[in-house]
């Protein structure tokens, strides 16, 4: 009994501890965008002055509009989201068919198949670019959205997590489905899919903000500035206006909130896709 | 399936059946894994065996290629930065992500939003991460030197300055990826029965030392996991590197996948990009398969 009260002080103090980490932590996760948006509202010449003006006294909201029309970045825009909305479309619609198959027939060559497909999950992307990048140059596709979509249409990691939960829908439902007169397509696109809208809520979030913050690729494939997307658009604005910071964060502010609002939206799919990916291995 | 509008056009006879439908669904995913994907791998082993320029292949080079990487004085640059990177980024990452995610595993007032505070920056792209930071670190007028001169020190040339760069590069992405990381560890937090976290639940040392030997060798497949995976991504850095310093100053930051990249679209020597590409892909997988080796037989 003597030793429950310096206990309970000491549990208290852990306590507080924690919470001041955590809260320093949380703080310096996000006060860069809050500094990024603070950034985007100086006016020109606040931006140059030591010690930094904190809070702008005048914000610039004209900034947003400046920024914004200071390169095609509407069609940076458009471009991203058509690349990253196709590809996720694709891969759906590949990884669910693939899928299917290799969870619900058995048939010749299915476990060579399925370990082929796993393996090239090893392969990085950085050693296939540049044999891509001459195949797109020889199909005559540098600067298309078919360039930037192809390659990413399909991964390993989609047909394995898409099979590995259509495994346990039982095959009686299948079986149901045949006797009914339903083809093997619509035992598919009207029993599997349908069943599977978790995993696949999962793979279409994943692919999407894949794709969507994908730089790389679209970098190495296209060189016109109108097929930019809205990563390569980015960063190439730095390059063009080096020293124009409260634009270039206007832009990163205006290219975040898209991001932001798909997380806070999406943020249960997005965290049990990376729960799914920590297991796997 | 035989009974439906059998032998009547050619078209129901060619039909999707129970014996060919598996062949049919693998078939455009498994073309498009060949052609994009596995097909690339051989390419790419070819090329670098090739003499690849912007103007065509002319002829085969043998291992010359090779020889040309390995007596780069760029390319060991470029490793060595790359495992300055792998170094600075891999324990310090784990460390962190798995105390976050210990502390975010139990009940907490606020556990939610910590959570996705933490998490948040690594669902943006390292493009965004890596502008704001590039002005958080610009050296005349930016917050870090800002807070810096605040604490009463010098203000530092982050970015421009080779020895520092390197460092401000890992900084920013071990704060991008630690959410992420954090995340696969509470997975793996999840998966260990409620009874044996009671135990190291109590705080103080007691409870620290419970942790040690009892939790953390439960969490080992993951660790391991964790390790691996982010070895690998060190090893293949390159957006925060492109945008933030593009590998200089004076090469300072260089890391392989840009001598990759600056060697094939920037100089247009495909077969010497892709001869580092094979030695980092090998490299990669030795490295792997060592890790899996070392923690698999203990």
């Amino acid at each position: 009994m003597r030793k429950k009260t310096p206990l309970r002080i000491l549990r208290y103090a852990g306590k507080t501890f924690i919470y001041c980490v955590l809260v320093i932590g949380a703080v310096s996760m996000i006060f860069p965008f809050i500094w990024a948006v603070l950034t985007s509202l100086k006016a020109d010449a606040s931006l140059y002055t030591w010690p930094p003006v904190l809070l702008p006294a005048h914000p610039q909201f004209a900034n947003f509009v400046r920024a914004w029309n200071s390169a095609p970045f509407t069609r940076f825009f458009i471009n991203s989201v058509v690349v990253a909305g196709l590809t996720t479309a694709l891969m759906l619609v590949l990884s669910s068919a693939a899928g299917f198959a290799f969870a619900k027939y058995s048939f010749r060559g299915r476990n060579i198949l399925f370990i082929g497909c796993l393996g090239t999950m090893m392969v990085p992307f950085q050693v296939r670019m540049i044999p891509l990048f001459q195949m797109m140059t020889s199909f005559r596709m540098l600067d298309t959205y078919q360039a930037m979509i192809l390659p990413e249409v399909i991964s390993a990691f989609g047909i394995f997590i898409v099979r590995q939960f259509m495994s346990t829908i039982p095959d009686e439902l299948l079986e149901a489905g045949r006797m009914d007169g339903c083809s093997e397509t619509g035992l598919l696109f009207r029993i599997m899919i349908p069943l599977s809208k978790p995993v696949l809520a999962v793979l279409a979030t994943l692919t999407f903000q894949w794709q969507w913050n994908n730089f790389l690729w679209p970098l190495i494939v296209v060189r016109n500035e109108k097929m930019f997307t809205l990563q390569v658009g980015m960063a190439l604005f730095r390059g063009q206006y080096h020293t124009e910071w409260n634009l270039l964060m206007a832009v990163v502010v205006i290219g975040l909130l898209p991001t932001l609002v798909f997380a806070l939206t999406c943020q249960r799919y997005l965290v049990k896709g990376v729960m799914m990916s920590g297991i796997k291995g | 399936m035989a009974n439906r509008g059998k032998g009547k056009h050619l078209l129901a006879r060619l039909s999707i059946n129970k014996a060919n439908a598996p062949y049919v669904f693998l078939s455009p995913g498994l073309l498009m894994l060949a052609v994009f994907v596995a097909w690339p791998v051989f390419h790419a082993l070819l090329i670098s065996l090739q003499n690849w320029s912007l103007v065509g292949m002319n002829g085969f080079a043998g291992l010359a290629n090779y020889r040309t990487v390995l007596s780069d004085g760029l390319f060991y640059t470029s490793v060595k930065n790359t495992l300055v990177y792998c170094l600075g980024t891999v324990p310090v990452g784990i460390a962190l992500s798995l105390a976050l995610a210990i502390l975010l595993d139990r009940a907490l007032v606020g556990r939610a939003f910590f959570r996705g505070a933490y998490f948040f920056p690594s669902v943006i792209s390292m493009v965004v991460v890596a502008l704001v930071w590039q002005w958080l670190f610009n050296q005349e007028f930016g917050f870090i030197n800002y807070l810096l001169t605040k604490l009463g020190m010098e203000s530092l040339p982050w970015l421009t300055n080779p020895g520092l760069a390197m460092w401000a590069v890992i900084g920013v992405s071990i704060w991008k990826n630690v959410g992420y990381y954090m995340i696969i560890f509470l997975a793996g937090l999840q998966n260990i029965p409620e009874e044996y976290k009671e135990a190291a639940k109590i705080d103080g040392a007691g409870g620290l030392r419970e942790f040690i030997h009892i939790v953390l060798p439960l969490l080992r497949p993951t660790t391991l996991f964790v390790l691996i995976i982010s070895i690998i991504s060190s090893f293949f850095v390159f957006d925060q590197v492109y945008v933030m310093t593009s590998g200089g100053p004076a090469f300072g930051t260089i890391t392989v996948v840009q001598y990759i990249y600056r060697e094939a679209f920037e100089m247009h020597r495909m077969s010497i990009g892709s001869a580092a590409a094979f030695l980092l892909f090998m490299g990669t997988l030795l490295v792997t398969f060592l890790q899996l080796k070392l923690f698999r037989e203990e």
